[in-house]
């Protein structure tokens, strides 16, 4: 009886244990299961996953896609990737097999980091070959900034390069005209600051106010290296003229901008009491939306004043570009050729995005009607240059930022001028000497 | 009473009998409270373990997402590089001026607060309803409100300033100490609630016979505060120091959406410092060397914490 009673307690006990094993069990395979779950493979032939960021290019994008996938029955799929965390969720994905995206959007300034990081497909010889997208009516600069060491590894979607923007009730009723110099440039910054406006709108900010000064420095014939090599110009003398320019304007500039970048410029250009910035083409669609801005049809695009026939301005844009990891590269070229085709500029402007800066399109009346800004972006494209694509370029953004806007924070009066560009431009220099340390291909 | 105690000591000691079985069932609870908290095991060796694991080696390699060549091993020239010649201990420094500045704005205003809400008063639930909704907004939208309100062209401080026909215009954003003070007031603004919630909790669970016998012998308000409530609240207060010293070592959420780091470096904490270099610069072994460094000069608080909540 004893003994009986003992097993009936064994068997009731391991009756009671076999069904919390059993949970664990079942637990134990849905968590394997479902951690398996998420590595199977996307895009096949027949879909293709697009990563955009959010902006009026990726909106004409996806108002094209629904025709194409009606056309090619290729299903196309948009993941929006946020702009802070794009190439490095883009170069994340391309390290796993089958993950990478199929059809990648990224700004120029990405482009060594994607194509280094072997994110990026070639896709020069299908460009070249493609009769719709009519590779021939792109401005040779306008190839190159999709380049790579010579290797096209994207199609410009949009050239955005830094132009003069400026006020046109402000400089009306001041009777200033649009600078083509450096030296009229900063009159009219007096001028209308003696107005009470803002004379100037440059960015100062800690993350990307470099851009800007950068944009001074080239426009005055400056570079960040000398030449082809990696040896730091910014103590060249253009460079240092550039950047007493540039902080001279800090008093004039408001504030807003003064903490930021681009974004920040737009809005306080938008408020309508700022003369003149210079800034890129792709704010446009901001400037002139009256939900968002009080001076539609009161502002006006030029070329950017330059110190002589050396300066140049930036090239920026959104570029596009084929997954290297794309599991259907054909069906993502497809798609390429499809939305960037020529006859499709239309849809880009319609949608407030800026094009591609096609030769064809100074010809183009209607485009020309709705983008009145074209022939500066056609004519700043052709004297546009982009900055050394190395992968050390974000780096050295940040880097020149944070000294630049360690500067502003000092506002250094005029007198003080030359001795606060020079103590920023070596300053910058050693910077940079420490960033492109062992690096000699720039 | 002797078959019982008999029966009581055959139990307890004898062997043989019932003293092997239950080892057996001792052995068998062991494997099944193993079985029962393996796969716990298994989850937190993947999601905390796993993780550190990796860091740590990667924080020895020249790992770079950008990099064409394969990752190799260099040993500390991270962190001679990154920790030690770096930027780090600048960055150290404003992280304990933000987690200095926001202890000494959280804990005394969150202990009126909880002294304010312990008294019968009407209203209190509104009260209470209020004070807790900063601690359910989400700190990135916290962030870029008070960057908007901070703005010094279009922000509430200009139209305030405005409204007080100051002639200074106010760029809190632009001027490094402002910056700073600016990051304290809106990660105090945040977590205010959570230290009131937190210490009138411990203000409930004080006796209230304390206060009526304290105030028999004539004790005064701060008598009472200093000699009762706060004595009498110390772990409570300990762990709320602990737990908001930890929250704000990390922060990375306001300083990302209200300053990025500027004017300058001047707000460039360890979270921000990490994040330039994983996902501006894609340098992971520099970022990882950066978050480990983190890891282990956080080691005494970690240690602090472990003594508070075991008290």
């Amino acid at each position: 009886m004893e003994q009986s009673a003992s097993a009936a307690r064994r068997s009731g006990r391991a009756a009671r244990l076999k069904v919390p094993l059993a949970v664990v069990a079942v637990a134990t395979a849905a968590l394997g299961i479902a951690a398996c779950s998420g590595s199977g493979s996307h895009g096949g032939g027949n879909s293709i996953t697009v990563a955009v960021s959010a902006s009026p290019s990726a909106t004409a994008l996806e108002a094209l896609a629904p025709a194409f996938e009606k056309k090619t029955g290729i299903k196309v799929s948009f993941v929006n990737l946020p702009y802070a965390q794009l190439a490095a969720k883009v170069l994340l994905s391309s390290r796993e097999p089958g993950h990478g995206y199929d059809v990648i959007q990224f700004d120029s300034p990405m482009l060594a980091s994607l194509a280094n990081g072997g994110a990026l497909a070639d896709i020069g010889p299908q460009a070249r070959r493609s009769a719709s997208y009519d590779y021939a009516d792109i401005p040779t600069q306008v190839q190159q900034y999709a380049q790579y060491h010579g290797t096209t590894y994207a199609l410009p979607l949009s050239t955005e390069p830094y132009i003069l923007w400026y006020n046109t009730r402000l400089f009306s009723k001041l009777g200033l005209k649009p600078p083509t110099t450096w030296p009229q440039y900063v009159n009219d910054a007096k001028k209308l600051s003696a107005a009470g406006f803002y004379g100037n709108d440059s960015g100062f900010g800690s993350q990307i106010g470099a851009y800007y000064w950068l944009e001074t420095i080239y426009l005055y014939g400056g570079s960040l290296f000398s030449g082809s090599t990696c040896t730091p110009a910014l103590s060249s003398p253009a460079a240092q003229a550039a950047t007493r320019t540039y902080l001279s304007l800090l008093g004039s500039t408001p504030a807003t901008a003064v903490n930021g970048g681009g974004n920040e410029m737009t809005t306080a250009f938008t408020q309508g009491n700022v003369g003149q910035m210079i800034n890129a083409t792709g704010y446009y669609s901001i400037m002139a939306d009256p939900s968002q801005s009080k001076i539609p049809g009161k502002f006006a695009g030029a070329l950017p004043p330059t110190a002589g026939p050396q300066g140049h301005t930036l090239l920026f844009g959104w570029l596009i570009g084929i997954g290297k990891n794309s599991s259907a590269p054909s069906s993502a070229w497809k798609f390429l050729q499809f939305a960037l085709a020529k006859s499709n500029t239309s849809t880009f402007i319609a949608k407030g995005a800026p094009p591609a800066a096609r030769t064809s399109l100074l010809d183009d009346q209607a485009a020309t009607k709705q983008l009145p800004y074209l022939p500066a972006l056609i004519g700043s494209a052709k004297i546009g240059v982009h900055l050394p694509y190395i992968t050390q370029m974000p780096q050295i953004i940040t880097s020149l930022s944070q000294l630049l806007s360690q500067a502003a924070t000092r506002h250094p009066a005029a007198s003080q001028l030359g001795q606060a560009a020079n103590a920023l431009t070596s300053a910058a220099d050693s910077s940079l000497k420490s960033i492109m340390s062992g690096v000699d291909s720039c | 009473m002797a078959t019982a105690l008999a029966k009581v000591t055959s139990r307890a000691g004898a062997p043989g009998g019932q003293a092997p079985r239950r080892a057996q069932g001792g052995r068998a609870q062991r494997w099944a409270g193993a079985a029962l908290t393996g796969p716990v095991w298994v989850l937190l060796a993947a999601v905390i373990l796993a993780p550190l694991v990796v860091a740590i080696y990667t924080s020895l390699t020249n790992d770079n997402l950008a990099a064409a060549g394969p990752t190799q091993f260099v040993g500390g020239q991270n962190y001679h590089s990154q920790v030690l010649q770096g930027s780090f201990w600048q960055s150290a420094g404003i992280t304990v001026i933000i987690m200095a500045g926001s202890l000494l704005v959280q804990i005394p205003v969150g202990y009126v607060l909880a002294r304010a809400l312990l008294h019968p008063l009407r209203g209190r639930a509104a009260f209470r309803a209020v004070i807790a909704l900063p601690m359910m907004l989400t700190p990135v939208a916290v962030g870029l409100m008070w960057r908007f309100f901070a703005d010094p062209d279009l922000g509430v401080i200009r139209a305030i300033a405005a409204g007080l026909h100051t002639s200074s215009n106010p760029n809190l954003l632009g001027t490094p100490w402002e910056a700073l003070v600016l990051i304290v007031v809106v990660n105090s603004w945040i977590n205010i609630p959570f230290v009131t919630l937190v210490l009138l909790a411990g203000m409930i669970g004080i006796e209230q016979e304390l206060f009526e016998a304290a105030a028999v012998d004539g004790a005064g308000w701060f008598q009472v505060e200093r000699r009762i409530t706060i004595p009498m609240l110390g772990p409570a207060l300990a762990a709320c120091c602990v737990l908001r010293m930890a929250a704000d070592y990390r922060m990375f959420d306001l300083v990302y959406t209200i300053t990025q780091g500027g004017p300058g470096t001047s707000t460039l904490n360890l979270s921000m410092l990490a994040y330039q270099q994983s996902m501006v610069y894609f340098e992971i072994g520099r970022a990882c060397a950066i978050a480990v460094a983190m890891a282990i000069l956080a080691l005494p608080a970690y240690w602090l914490f472990a003594k508070v909540t075991r008290a």
